[in-house]
């Protein structure tokens, strides 16, 4: 196997870098920690690439025998936009706002399209009899009919116990996949993590062509209980493999806290599916974005200077999802011709230092791309920005206003959650009051509406409704779709 | 510490916006005195009904009782009166609109003085009124002082409001 791979290594990675995903890698594999069949090969294989790579003329001598492309010069890009163009000097703390977006400069290549292996992992607890199921069916089938023939797609059904219904295929044959679809009936109670690790486990096994896209997407209508973390903890394993979970909750009697943690910890976002057209919309996207992938998975690892926090991380584009603040950040897919946008929020607690600049982060942005022989290209980054003494006002850039106008609103929504939950129901139903006359004022009656009856319910019931819940958060969400507001015209 | 001009609520130098009520606590726009620094009037009320610790100051959407909003078009005769509600839309209904504005300005000739479909909305709260520009694509003023869309301003009874170029007089009257 080709070293820097078995490394998890970019083609251009330091001396420094080296060692530390060496000294990673043998602590996983070693053959005293061996747990896994295949581990001892691998240790071998993690040897010899660290001993090439390491040796600046063994690397130089190794780096000629790999294929030309492996030299050409990146294409991904993060650029990295301000808040503010200073930062203060001052013993109170401040606050300031990074966007990063990430970008890929090259054209799209038809060629370089890798196929994508779709594992659906449905729930078919005796909840989703009948209309349910119909729908998620029709749906199943018309994502049989758009995958390309290259694709691979399997399916898990789960309800207290998990069973592979489609190993993992080709679809030359679409007509018996569909056969089978049909034939999914319900019944039983709902464990996610027994879907999840069988869906899981497909994948693993299905090793032979590492390129594919990998996408796991979870469908289910109800709550788990006490399965929770080891859901999570698949999610992460999943995230390593490059695996990216989209958790789709139908209906309302669903955990979308639980659900969107799950899928932001692999990179992906849970979706909120209140009628058909929700289902229908998300197939359609997933089809239009599998086909313009070109990075499988990012992921943002920052150092952070003592006084320092990162406070909230939140995606923008494309997938609107919060995002799990540790690191490393899974920020999720990268497309051809649009931007994966994330909005970071710091606190700076005092600056006292004489330093004409003050570093923010500094970090490091990991690229997988199933189409180059080295998949990994890594990019620094670094925040910082000049210090003054006195506060000055400026202007902020539009772009950060137009995110930050619609995240305060949904942050906003997410501590009127948090504090029905600790029991604080007059703070709760005042921030809802306040949300209601935000969306009223950009016009949004529905929401605006949708709030107040909330702010009611919460009054008479001491908690929100599983409707409201979701209806303001997913419908807070989507306002990240809607075209930029300085574009309205008279 | 900065303080939210709607909420009171303090919040860190470099925030945006208030993390209580949403109002954009920075400026896009140039503004050089913005009218959100000026006292608030409170709005008169009875002495039994103004118990500061029943009616929350700065509370969102709570309607004032016994309070008439008029708004006169100048220069023409007609006056259009707001009640019962705590909140009214302004702009003009064109074919096509999603959404509607509570008070159509059409026969104003609003469509040639510039008033967006949704120009600004006018809020009655507890203590106070105030009104908000919705992003429109000619702006409002109070006074010949232009607003920043999206952030509230308090209105007070004879204050000249202008949505493009329509003027408008804003008064108060209790019932």
């Amino acid at each position: 196997m080709e070293h820097y791979s078995v490394l998890n290594l970019p083609f251009d990675a330091t001396p420094a870098e080296i060692r530390a995903a060496y000294f990673d890698a043998v602590r996983k594999y070693h053959p005293d920690a061996q747990n896994g069949e295949g581990d001892g090969a691998r240790f071998i294989e993690i040897q010899q690439a660290y001993e090439v790579l390491v040796d600046g003329k063994r690397r130089a001598v190794y780096d000629r025998s790999l294929p030309e492309s492996t030299r050409e010069t990146s294409v991904t890009q993060v650029g990295v936009r301000y808040s503010r163009t200073t930062i203060h000097r001052s013993g109170e703390p401040q606050l300031i706002y990074a966007l990063l977006d990430l970008s890929c400069t090259r054209k799209i290549d038809p060629n370089e399209l890798p196929p994508a292996h779709v594992c659906v992992i449905l729930d078919r607890s005796s909840s989703m009899r009948g209309e349910r199921l119909d729908m998620v069916r029709a749906n199943l089938i018309r994502l049989i009919r758009k995958l390309r023939s290259t694709d691979v797609l399997s399916i898990v059904t789960f309800s207290d116990r998990a069973e592979v219904l489609v190993p993992p295929v080709a679809l030359s044959d679409p007509a018996r996949i569909e056969s089978v679809v049909m034939g999914i009936s319900a019944g039983g109670a709902t464990e996610i993590f027994q879907g999840l690790d069988l869906g899981f486990e497909v994948f693993k096994r299905y090793a032979g062509r590492s390129n594919f896209l990998k996408h796991l997407i979870l469908i289910t209508d109800g709550h788990t209980y006490g399965d929770e973390k080891r859901c999570y903890e698949v999610a992460e394993r999943a995230a390593v493999e490059g695996i990216s979970i989209h958790a789709l909750g139908i209906g309302y009697e669903w955990n979308d806290t639980f659900l969107d943690r799950l899928a932001s910890l692999s990179g992906g976002n849970s979706v909120y599916i209140s009628a058909a057209e929700d289902l229908v919309q998300f197939i359609e996207q997933k089809i239009q974005s599998l086909s313009v992938n070109y990075a499988r998975k990012s992921e943002l690892v920052l150092e952070l200077p003592e006084h320092v926090t990162l406070n909230y991380a939140f995606r923008i584009q494309p997938n609107v999802s919060p995002l799990e603040v540790n690191f490393p950040i899974q920020l999720g897919p990268l497309e051809y011709g649009r931007n994966t946008s994330v909005i970071l929020e710091f606190k700076i607690d005092q600056l006292q230092s004489v330093e004409p600049d003050q570093i923010i982060a500094s970090g490091r942005v990991y690229f997988e791309i199933p189409s180059k022989t080295i998949p990994i290209e890594r990019q620094f980054i670094e925040i910082k920005r000049p210090v003054r003494n006195t506060w000055t006002k400026e202007k902020t850039p539009t772009a950060i206003l137009t995110a930050m106008s619609r995240l305060s609103l949904y942050r906003l929504q997410e501590k009127a959650r948090k504090e029905a939950v600790a029991g604080d129901i007059e703070s709760s139903s005042l921030h809802l009051k306040y949300l209601a006359s935000r969306f009223m004022a950009q016009g949004n009656q529905d929401l605006a509406r949708t709030a107040m009856m909330e702010a009611d319910h919460l009054q008479k019931h001491q908690r929100f409704s599983d409707e409201g819940e979701k209806d303001i958060k997913y419908g807070t969400r989507s306002l990240f779709l809607l075209p930029d507001p300085e574009l309205k015209k008279l | 510490m900065i303080q939210c001009p709607n909420c009171k609520h303090q919040e860190l130098p470099g925030a945006l916006f208030c993390s209580e009520c949403g109002t954009q606590l920075v400026t896009a726009d140039t503004l050089t005195s913005p009218l959100a620094n000026q006292p608030i009037e409170p709005l008169e009320f009875d002495e039994q009904e103004s118990n500061p610790t029943v009616l929350p100051a700065q509370g969102p959407v709570v309607p004032v009782k016994n309070v008439v909003i008029s708004l006169h078009i100048v220069n023409t005769d007609r006056t259009m009166y707001l009640t019962g509600r705590s909140e009214y839309s302004l702009g003009r209904i064109a074919r096509g609109q999603p959404i509607l504005p509570d008070f159509d300005l059409s026969e104003f000739d609003a469509y040639s003085q510039g008033v967006s479909r949704l120009h600004a909305a006018i809020k009655v709260q507890a203590m106070r009124i105030l009104i908000m520009d919705l992003g429109s694509a000619n702006g409002t003023r109070v006074n010949g002082q232009k607003l920043v869309p999206n952030v509230e301003y308090p209105l007070k009874s004879g204050d000249l409001i202008a949505l493009g170029k329509l003027k408008i007089e804003f008064q108060t009257s209790t019932d």
